[in-house]
């Protein structure tokens, strides 16, 4: 079996909460998430290196800028390329044009209609938020097409550095535009700290997220679990466990037995005295919070302020020393390696391995809802028995999934909920 | 002066006057490709096809004059299925000509007009803003422009990454296949590469099946 189950590969679409309650008492609770499966890392074997950066993108609309990053960087581990300073600010800048535009959608149109008493944002009447959200948007987009040429399926990020290195103008723009807009994210992180959130602890608090002892990290080579027990990530294979469940097409991952969370809250725990001032302030209003899957929200909203100080810090220096032209240098070899970058929704991990021609022999990618799929399968199982006989059970539970921000962003109607009683 | 309806605007104008000349004073642009002002109403390419009330057939707006209480209509499902009939008859014989067009990169009316008209067909080297020195066929590198669906304006190959077929195959795959034979590119590579988007079209299909035998 395990040979079939490497090919199950990535998900976003639609996911499905069972309860069982026969019997009269909760009997099980399944988080199934019934995509079929994709065989990503099926059909990149056998393609040239060159291919891959382009096929991950397609996994995913929102954060295909992250899949792409991660993909270059673990071709380089492979091809053993090391990359200019620029190139890693620039890279930088992309993911934190993704992260802003992905996590302002998620608690814009997915969080806060629960809480606004809303069926849906467009709908409600704010038109405040709406605005908001676009100016948000429309600054993290503007950020990846700038860099990369286009918002969505980027190309100029390349393995070994960009085709095209953006002018110095774009640059400027870019800088008058995170200006622009970042009042907003203020006023966001505002709104999303003052939500009404509902009190649910999850019992297990392993989480794991990126660390490189010098600044908020995104990429890096170091992976910490709790953030006291750091362990390279090539080593990834023999601490994280792979299985699979019958009820879902997602894989589960376990570390040393124990589900965990990935995402902003972790990163949060993990990274926070690299945050920008302002945002580490704010993390001090919501820090009890940071124990329930709850409190990702203003953990998103704090990171989004984060992801605009550093971003405006990169821009002005960019600005002040200027963009060199640099062209990608790739000399091709066999080799095997590791790329991990902190996405939107949590730790990806990418790993190929290639031949001495280029081609891909191996691939494997682990998403953050990987991760979080198990730790949401065990929270519900820990707080169904609490809300069982309450009227609107099926809300709450809808709420907290979406909490975590599992990548089923193409609908916010994702759920269906069945409960079986005799 | 004569009293004319135009897609519901009435409107004087000097006798004889043609359709496309009276639908210009209310500000109705009618798509035109072989007309010249002041010069000719060819009526050659039919592109100005309107219809005109108590008249069956279609009728082209540049030669036709107006006439008293005409009722004319400028934008119809006939209107359309017949002007991108024309534009469809044009391409049939004009498909591989913009390689080597000056006009390409958004000033060709024909290119312009066959997007609205969602004409199928059209590969991306219409639209691609290289310069023949600098495409990528001219210099040995597989591009799928001639075998891809036009739309993406060709952002990719002015970001120094060739054609790689996302917006899927065109209509006649068959004709772009044609033109890779002159850069001598083996068919095993280009099916190689427009597998990865195009794998599941009828034609690639079929060609790799066919040559899978």
């Amino acid at each position: 079996m395990s040979n079939i189950s490497k090919q199950i590969s990535r998900i976003v679409g639609h996911s499905k909460l069972e309860v069982d309650l026969s019997g009269g008492s909760v009997k099980d609770v399944r988080f199934r998430i019934n995509e079929d499966a994709r065989f990503f890392e099926a059909f990149m074997v056998g393609r040239r290196y060159e291919d891959v950066p382009e096929i991950v993108t397609r996994i995913c609309g929102t954060c295909n800028a992250n899949h792409r990053v991660t993909s270059i960087t673990a071709l380089e581990a492979a091809l053993g390329i090391e990359v200019s300073e620029q190139t890693q600010l620039l890279r930088k800048l992309v993911l934190y044009g993704s992260l802003i535009q992905s996590h302002m959608l998620h608690l814009y149109l997915l969080v806060l209609p629960d809480y606004i008493g809303a069926d849906d944002l467009l709908n409600s009447g704010k038109t405040e938020y709406i605005k908001r959200l676009l100016n948000l948007k429309y600054c993290g987009n503007r950020m990846v097409q700038i860099l990369c040429g286009r918002p969505i399926q980027l190309i100029d990020a390349v393995v070994g550095g960009f085709s095209v290195t953006p002018s110095h103008r774009k640059i400027e723009e870019l800088l008058r535009l995170v200006k622009e807009t970042r009042a907003d994210a203020v006023e966001s992180f505002h709104l999303f700290n003052s939500l009404k959130l509902p009190e649910i602890k999850s019992t297990e608090q392993s989480h794991i997220s990126l660390r490189n002892g010098s600044e908020y990290a995104l990429t890096g080579r170091t992976i910490s679990l709790n953030g006291n027990e750091d362990f390279r990530v090539e080593d990834y294979r023999s601490k994280i466990d792979e299985s699979v469940v019958s009820y879902s097409t997602s894989k589960r991952c376990r570390i040393k037995g124990r589900s965990l969370y990935v995402g902003a809250r972790a990163r949060v725990r993990v990274n926070r005295e690299w945050m920008s001032d302002e945002s580490k302030n704010l993390v001090a209003s919501f820090e009890s919070s940071l124990d329930s899957p709850m409190g990702n929200i203003p953990a998103k909203a704090a990171e989004v302020l984060h992801c605009y100080d550093d971003s405006l810090k990169i821009l002005e220096e960019l600005v002040s020393r200027g963009v060199r032209e640099e062209k990608p240098k790739v000399g091709v070899k066999a080799g095997e390696g590791v790329g991990v970058t902190e996405s939107t929704r949590g730790t990806l991990i990418h790993h190929y391995a290639l031949d001495e021609k280029g081609y891909v022999k191996y691939a494997n990618i682990i998403t953050p809802t990987t991760f979080n799929c198990q730790h949401i399968e065990d929270t519900l199982r820990s707080t169904v028995p609490e809300l069982l006989g309450s009227s609107d059970m099926v809300f709450q539970l809808e709420r907290l999934i979406r909490a975590y921000d599992p990548c089923i962003s193409c609908s916010s109607h994702f759920l269906d909920l069945k409960i079986r009683s005799c | 002066m004569t009293k004319v309806t135009i897609d519901g605007r009435q409107i004087d104008v000097p006798e004889a006057t043609t359709i496309l000349d009276a639908a210009d004073r209310v500000g109705i642009a009618i798509p035109t490709l072989c007309y010249l002002k002041d010069v000719s109403p060819g009526s050659v390419c039919r592109m100005c096809t309107v219809e005109v009330e108590k008249v069956a057939r279609l009728v082209p707006a540049c030669s036709y004059p107006v006439a008293e209480g005409m009722v004319v209509k400028t934008e119809s499902q006939r209107i359309r299925a017949a002007r991108r009939m024309v534009l469809e008859l044009i391409l049939a014989n004009h498909a591989q000509k913009c390689q080597s067009c000056n006009l390409k990169g958004g000033q060709c009316e024909f290119l312009k007009l066959s997007k609205e008209y969602w004409v199928e067909g059209l590969p991306v080297c219409n639209e691609c803003r290289l310069s023949p020195e600098a495409c990528y066929l001219n210099r040995g590198i597989l591009c799928l422009g001639p075998i891809t669906q036009l739309g993406c304006e060709g952002i990719c190959t002015t970001h120094g990454y060739s054609c790689q077929g996302c917006r899927g195959p065109i209509k006649h795959s068959e004709e772009g296949m044609k033109f890779f034979e002159r850069y001598g590119f083996k068919i095993e590579d280009i099916l190689w590469a427009a597998r990865k988007y195009s794998g599941g079209s009828r034609y690639f299909d079929e060609l790799s099946r066919s040559l899978a035998k």
